[in-house]
């Protein structure tokens, strides 16, 4: 197992809601961009994608927070 | 009434017979109801995640699926064991946990590892809705599976629509009255029968019409070569590939919400690791109805409905009564994947959707999705039911739609693991 | 990561590569049955010797702790 968390619950909750409507709209959209490849990997493509971009947002949000961050 | 539907009757009414015999009381409360009381042996766990490879896209669907497009079917033989292989390492940690912490359902799983409170309810919330408004279809086809089998072997609409209600009401009973332990009595009556259905199918279906398996795939070897390799078109390499590996991960990372209730109730975590070591010896068994479609390549003109080839040769090669009897076992995959199916959603529901704060109210919310689930994918049935006059469905296309969805939203919360791995270290 | 973690890895390897090794795309038959049915079978197959040894292994490492 690994042993870092790499990403937060915001990357997440984004990664699996766009990966989800990507997936419903290429199956009851009867979309065929992607060939023969199952929908379900393209939708897991995508969630992987989209985690790590708002992973690392996050993480560099949360670098500029704690270097503005004024020490008490 | 013909001897096959005879047969068809009594085995609905022997499986719904059965559910009731796996408890002598109904049970007192959910964890009691979803999960055995935790107290789940070897070959009863065996059995319940038996269910989870053999169910009527198995046994219908590979037949078609070989019928229809060849070897590509063999995508589906190893996605189930490379998951185990997974899971024998993963599934102690997973069960520790849901021991410890209470666990029922998914949704409690990724509500308690993403932690904080507001964000955590809300990856509950929204993991069970998806998992339960995905894998409704999945019921649907559990049922529409059950009402095509009596069609294709009576031809008698009436008869199939009977016994979809007749067998759909019993599950909801047996369900409701005995949970899980329900599943797991009526599941080695169909792993049994199943078992030995197949074999019988895949000795007397080749000998009968060319001699024999290997004098079969030299014939097809010669008229259909194109049937024995991955070629352009529907199914072709990157079809195979990422179907087999998409599904293997959806295995693996526990998404379908009715894997879980099977594993949180073994009663140690050897029983599961020595489940995971021995199951994809039975999982082998899968390329028996594939055997069977090949067949079918030789003898049914291409017309031929891809779901119906594995009963229309049964019918060819069989006296009524044996196909009766393959009947009721293509009747229990439908029925009693089904019944897991329902404790998946129902759970989900009562645990992670509607969420009232005593245990009566949610023991109460959960029996009352079991009945409205139920009723919602008879409504679906009847809906496709009404637009074509018939029970439509193709097992490969609608199994393949309806799992990548969920697969694919559970894959993605999977992600959850490595969000909250640090506690994960044993 | 023990090495023995990964036994299991090599079943599902040639299993994930099933599709792309050219010699199992082949209208040849092994045993009278498609190369792909047979290559997919075996190896499915030998996914519970490598699981059982990988058990045996970690009960092994675990009982030397």
């Amino acid at each position: 197992m690994l042993r870092k968390r790499l990403v937060g619950k915001v990357p997440i909750l984004a990664g699996l809601i766009v990966a989800e409507v990507v997936v419903i709209w290429l199956t009851f959209g009867k979309i065929h961009l992607f060939g023969t490849w199952n929908v379900g990997m393209v939708g897991l493509g995508v969630n992987v994608v989209v985690v790590v971009g708002a992973g690392l947002i996050e993480r560099a949000l949360a670098q500029r927070t704690a270097a503005t961050a004024v020490p008490e | 009434m013909s001897t096959v539907l005879v047969i068809a009757f009594v085995g609905i009414v022997f499986i719904g017979v059965l559910g009731f015999l796996g408890r002598r009381r109904p049970a007192a409360n959910l964890t009691e109801w979803t999960v055995g009381g935790r107290q789940v042996g070897a070959v009863t766990m065996w059995f319940l995640q038996a269910g989870e490879i053999f169910t009527t896209f198995t046994f219908l669907g590979m037949a078609g699926l070989a019928f229809s497009g060849g070897v590509a079917a063999v995508y589906a033989l190893p996605y189930v064991p490379i998951a185990y292989a997974v899971l024998f390492f993963i599934a102690k940690r997973l069960w520790s946990l849901g021991r410890e912490r209470g666990y029922l359902t998914q949704g409690d799983y990724l509500e308690d590892r993403f932690g904080s409170r507001t964000l955590g309810t809300l990856s509950g919330t929204l993991s069970a809705v998806l998992g339960v408004v995905f894998v409704l279809p999945y019921l649907q086809l559990q049922i529409t599976g059950l009402g095509l089998i009596v069609k294709l072997v009576t031809g008698n609409a009436a008869s199939s629509t009977i016994s979809m209600v007749v067998g759909f009401v019993l599950v909801v009973a047996f369900v409701l009255w005995a949970g899980l332990r329900g599943v797991a009595v009526t599941s080695y009556f169909k792993d049994a029968i199943m078992l030995v259905v197949l074999v019988v199918l895949i000795v007397a279906i080749p000998v009968h019409f060319s001699g024999g398996i290997p004098a079969m795939f030299q014939r097809i070897q010669q008229l259909h070569p194109a049937a024995l390799t991955l070629h352009a078109g529907p199914n072709d390499q990157v079809w195979f590939f990422s179907s087999m590996v998409v599904s293997a991960i959806g295995v693996a990372l526990m998404t379908l919400p009715h894997q879980w209730a099977p594993l949180l109730s073994a009663r140690d975590p050897q029983v599961l690791r020595k489940n995971y070591t021995w199951m994809p010896l039975y999982g082998v068994c899968i390329a028996f109805p594939m055997i069977v479609g090949f067949a079918a390549i030789l003898v049914l003109s291409k017309n031929t409905s891809a779901n119906g080839v594995l009963l229309t040769l049964t019918q060819q090669v069989l006296p009524p009564w044996a196909v009766g009897l393959i009947v009721v076992a293509a009747i229990a995959t439908a029925m009693v994947p089904a019944a897991g199916i329902m404790i998946g959603i129902s759970s989900l529901v009562a645990r992670n959707i509607v969420r009232t704060r005593s245990d009566r109210g949610q023991f109460w919310v959960n029996h009352g999705t079991v009945v409205v689930a139920c009723a919602l994918a008879l409504v679906l049935v009847a809906r496709s039911y009404a637009r074509t006059h018939s029970p439509t469905c193709c097992f490969s296309h609608i199994a393949e739609q309806c799992s990548s969805l969920p697969r694919t939203c559970w894959a993605c919360c999977a992600n959850a693991w490595s969000a909250r791995c640090r506690s994960w270290r044993a | 990561m023990r090495p023995y973690y990964l036994i299991p890895a090599v079943p599902a390897l040639a299993l994930v590569l099933m599709p792309v090794l050219p010699f199992l795309n082949s209208t040849g038959l092994w045993l009278g049955l498609p190369r792909l049915l047979v290559w997919g079978a075996v190896w499915v197959a030998l996914l519970t010797p490598a699981m059982l040894l990988t058990g045996r292994l970690m009960s092994r490492a675990e009982a030397e702790k």
